[in-house]
């Protein structure tokens, strides 16, 4: 990240700020839960600039791909299979608004000191690290990672993603025989 | 105590890369966290712990770039959480969908089989 504001990566730094933070905002705020996936697909979208003006440029790629294509058909597959009925509006009691807000701010407080007080190892990266991130990118390193070093927790978590597939699919499963009674009365009489 | 003074200045600056990063991950972070505790519907709770796992990639990927990047270990990492919060968003729209079957809504009030 560079000082002046004025580079070309500056300038970038700064649209991604606004734009990702702006669609966090839409994402907990928008009047529609439609307008709140877009607004989370912004969110995703910046977060892979991040990712590029940070060496992670293979990530970035995996990003647009899992998270704002992917995550966001299924997030509005399950919008349309839900309905986009607005919910009806209730009084929130002061005590729990000022509950939330009060761990909010504690919250928030935690991480900034938290973040501002953190002591990073100074770190250069050889000439060589730089050569090898300037001409072919992460993706050679990661892969070397994640077959040797990281290779059980790889193994692991192609097991969870087996088990959440199939978990997915017995939970969505359709249960006619016994479905909710009033489920199967409502269909009867539409 | 022990710290020389050039090492304090490589230090700060070390921070300094990566800090505007870590202060966008924070206020994501508390973003969705504050989404996850104001919203009732329960498919935008559901964005919001997909912004909260992204605010963590984030911290992941900067402070690697800032701090290591002859290791890649902070990608591989975030690379994990992808993964898990992948799985995550699929169990959890089928439970809102297996939910949405019962009782015909996304509310989370609505949900109250185990109040006493």
């Amino acid at each position: 990240m560079s000082s002046s504001l004025l580079t070309l990566e500056g300038l970038l730094f700064g649209v991604l700020t606004f734009t990702s933070l702006g669609g966090a905002l839409g994402v907990v705020l928008a009047p529609s839960i439609v307008y709140s996936a877009l607004a989370l697909l912004i969110v995703f979208l910046s977060m892979a600039g991040f990712f590029v003006l940070n060496n992670a440029d293979f990530l970035a790629i995996v990003q647009v791909m899992v998270y704002a294509v992917g995550l966001t058909i299924v997030l509005l597959f399950g919008l349309m299979l839900t309905g986009n009925q607005p919910l009806p509006k209730k009084p929130t009691s002061p005590l729990c608004a000022w509950l939330a807000g009060l761990g909010l701010t504690l919250i928030t407080t935690m991480l900034v000191a938290l973040v501002q007080t953190t002591p990073v190892v100074p770190h250069t990266p050889d000439p060589t690290t730089i050569h090898v991130l300037m001409s072919e990118g992460t993706l050679r390193s990661l892969g070397q990672l994640l077959f040797t070093q990281y290779l059980l927790p790889f193994e692991v978590a192609s097991v969870l993603l087996l088990g959440a597939t199939i978990g997915a699919l017995v939970l969505a499963r359709r249960h006619d025989e016994e479905a909710h009674p009033r489920a199967i009365a409502e269909g009867e009489t539409r | 105590m022990m710290m020389m003074s050039a090492d304090a200045a490589t230090t700060a600056v070390a921070i300094n890369e990566a800090l505007p990063y870590l202060t966008i991950a924070t206020l994501l972070f508390v973003t969705g966290l504050a989404g996850l505790i104001v919203s009732r519907h329960v498919i935008r709770m559901l964005m919001c712990l997909e912004l909260m796992l992204n605010a963590v990639n984030l911290v992941l990927i900067s402070l690697n770039s800032a701090v290591a990047l002859n290791d890649l270990s902070g990608q591989v990492f975030a690379i994990f959480i992808l993964t898990i919060s992948a799985a995550e968003a699929a169990v959890g729209l089928a439970l809102v969908m297996a939910l949405y079957k019962q009782h015909r809504t996304v509310d989370t009030d609505a949900f109250t089989q185990l109040k006493g």
